[in-house]
């Protein structure tokens, strides 16, 4: 890529007020960028384009400009909610593309959700089209979908490109795209973005960073906040884009921890054969990866990791800085590549829109702990004691209050969470979080996970699994639940993952309970060597304590605790 | 101090190739000034630390873009160690880390 029209286009996007998230693609034509240069490049064949082939900006905007022909011949108009449940990135964000080409609104579906719970999600969006693949219309089966257009994705591509009305101008706060949070047994969460706030860390941060002629792999599921963001990053940046699909490949059923069993060696394999600088993924990926010794693999290429959703794992990240390369000067031999890359971690959700931290993390560093870094400078981040509203003192533990131009414009169809979740003007992220004195932030656990344990003592159950993890370098991952049994009484469940070739007959019960320190150890139940069918899990991987919950903590069991 | 640090900051740029015409203290290094490429801005960030005796975090270097010239000048002439904590004459012998 010629680095001057790399760098005209970036400045042009940035001067350009109307560039956001809906119309990044005309925007980067009408300020110049060259139709040989790079578009997307899918895993998956693409009207006749094969798998793995590099789609130029030309291609692309063709393959687009044929979806947004068909969709508006079928009667597709602005502001029209069109979920798209599918399995391939690739029908999944020419899909967005095209649908907000059009000034509709997709309302992306991760084609890990279960028949009965996208059915219920498309009746709650009372959208005006679905577009499915075969698989996911076999999954939907003979449930009712209300919708005036069923399209299917096959088809859509067939369209006239020629035929494509001209592109919707948007306005800053329209909204272009919903994606949903974690769902399992329940109908998640729908969060709506608006043009200006998906595009506005790609704006205020990434367009404004260095130059860099990256390559990158993608393994965030496509349907997600995250998916949307990298791939108009990538975009914008001009960079080769590799969007695998159903983050690396599902490997068993949905639902559980088995659905990625075979993505970590399909993340490996991607990286081999693309050879990306850049890798995006969620926690998940990074848990896969500690499945391999990642010494015997060819990581050489990538420089940077790219973590968001959960905060990721000290052990998960450790193998991941010790792999790939960074630039190293000496006198005699200049800039040259050396072992060991770069993992910037940064927790983020769909309803931040973007991560609102970053922590970059090296083989030389050291700052763990869950520690989650500083706010980026667009965030304002508070610590706040909803008992009163004010903020905590340094050291300890508040909720996270968060004003950032990044936020989602609330929930489709649910004013009651939209309004639930603000406080004082700020979108309560969830999160509970400390700061030290030099401004770090440490995330400790989920609000919803957390347990009183009375005197002022609380058991954080996302902290204690780093602790636990730590301690024990044969776990590979590692859940943790507490709440109270069918008495009345506050036990403390802990579920090990352990790595390929641990012995499970070994008793992690005192490295436990050292882990969760007093009073939380006294809570104690039991610990347990679990296999991945155990794990209750979101489509994106994300463990769904809620349930884990309502599964195991009903019993009473109150036995002294033991690894059974 | 911020002469030398300016002077050598320069001299590094026209090293890897970039022409400093027109670059002076309110240029930022990033894409609304000099354009430095992320690995430029890396191997400068480098060349800066093993001359001047200093040292970035990874986020500060990840944060060079958005910094003029001046700007790098001022934080870099910041941490160079004072004067009297500079090794004695004789620490000048003992052998020097190596990159490898």
């Amino acid at each position: 890529m010629d680095a001057t029209e790399v760098r005209q286009v970036r400045a042009a996007l940035l001067a350009d007020p109307e560039v956001g998230a809906g119309n990044v693609l005309p925007k980067l034509i009408e300020h110049g960028a060259g139709p040989d240069g790079p578009g997307i490049t899918f895993d998956v064949e693409v009207d006749g384009h094969p798998a793995w082939a590099p789609l130029t900006l030309g291609a692309l905007r063709d393959r687009v400009a044929a979806r947004a022909a068909w969709l508006h011949e079928r009667g597709v108009r602005p502001r029209d909610p069109v979920a798209v449940y599918v399995s391939s990135s690739a029908d999944c964000l020419l899909n967005f593309m095209a649908l907000t080409w059009l000034g509709a609104i997709p309302a992306l579906m991760n084609g890990g959700l279960p028949g009965t719970i996208a059915a219920g999600f498309i009746e709650r969006l009372r959208g005006a089209g679905l577009i499915t693949d075969a698989a996911h219309r076999e999954i939907l089966g003979d449930q009712p979908v209300d919708v005036a257009i069923h399209a299917d994705a096959a088809e859509v591509g067939t369209g006239d490109p020629a035929r494509a009305p001209g592109y919707y101008r948007h306005h800053r706060e329209d909204p272009i795209a919903i994606t949903h949070s974690s769902g399992t047994t329940r109908v998640p969460a729908a969060v709506v973005h608006s043009h200006a706030s998906l595009f506005a860390a790609i704006r205020l941060v990434h367009l404004e960073s260095a130059r860099a002629p990256e390559r990158t792999l993608c393994v965030f599921p496509a349907a997600h906040a995250a998916g949307i963001i990298s791939t108009q990053l990538a975009l914008c940046n001009r960079h080769e884009h590799m969007f695998l699909s159903a983050q690396g490949g599902q490997g068993g059923p949905v639902g559980h921890g088995a659905q990625f069993a075979t993505s970590g060696e399909a993340v490996l394999d991607a990286i081999e054969r693309w050879r990306p600088t850049g890798v995006y993924g969620f926690a998940v990926t990074w848990s896969e990866l500690a499945r391999f010794d990642l010494s015997a693999r060819d990581l050489s290429s990538v420089r940077l990791w790219f973590n968001t959703g959960d905060c990721a794992h000290e052990a998960h990240v450790r193998p991941l800085v010790a792999a790939g390369s960074h630039v190293v000067y000496t006198r005699e031999h200049g800039a040259t590549l050396a072992p060991g890359s770069k993992f910037i971690d940064g927790i983020g959700s769909s309803e931040m829109g973007h991560s609102a931290f970053r922590v970059v993390h090296a083989a030389t560093t050291t700052r763990y702990g869950r520690c989650v870094g500083k706010p980026y400078p667009f965030a304002e981040v508070v610590l706040l004691n909803m008992a009163d509203g004010t903020e905590v003192p340094v050291g300890q533990v508040g909720h996270v209050g968060l004003k950032s131009p990044t936020l989602a414009l609330g929930y489709w169809n649910d004013s009651v969470n939209t309004y639930r979740t603000r406080f004082r003007g700020y979108y309560l992220t969830g999160d509970l979080m400390y700061r030290d004195e030099d401004g770090f932030y440490y995330h400790v656990d989920r609000e919803i996970d957390a347990v009183d344990l009375g005197g002022g003592n609380w058991l954080y159950t996302s902290m204690s699994e780093e602790r636990i993890m730590m301690r024990c370098p044969d776990v590979r991952d590692c859940t943790v639940i507490a709440g109270r049994d069918s008495g009345g009484a506050i036990v403390t469940d802990v579920f090990l993952q352990l790595a390929a070739g641990a012995p499970e007959d070994v008793d992690r019960t005192p490295a436990v309970r050292e882990a969760l320190g007093e009073p939380a150890a006294g809570t104690l139940r039991r610990v347990v060597a679990v296999r991945e069918e155990d794990i209750v899990t979101g489509p994106t991987g994300k463990v769904r304590k809620f349930l884990m919950r309502e599964r195991h903590l009903a019993g009473t069991g109150a036995g002294a605790a033991g690894q059974s | 101090m911020i002469d030398s640090i300016r002077q050598f900051i320069f001299s590094s740029l026209r090293e890897m190739n970039y022409d400093t015409d027109g670059i002076d203290d309110d240029t930022q290094l990033g894409p609304r000034g000099a354009d430095l490429a992320s690995l430029s801005l890396a191997e400068l960030a480098v060349r800066v630390e093993d001359e001047f005796g200093v040292a970035f975090s990874e986020e500060e270097a990840e944060e060079l873009a958005g910094k003029t010239v001046g700007e790098f000048c001022v934080i870099v002439a910041e941490r160079v160690p004072a004067p009297d904590a500079m090794p004695a004459p004789d620490a000048e012998a003992a052998p020097k880390a190596e990159v490898n």
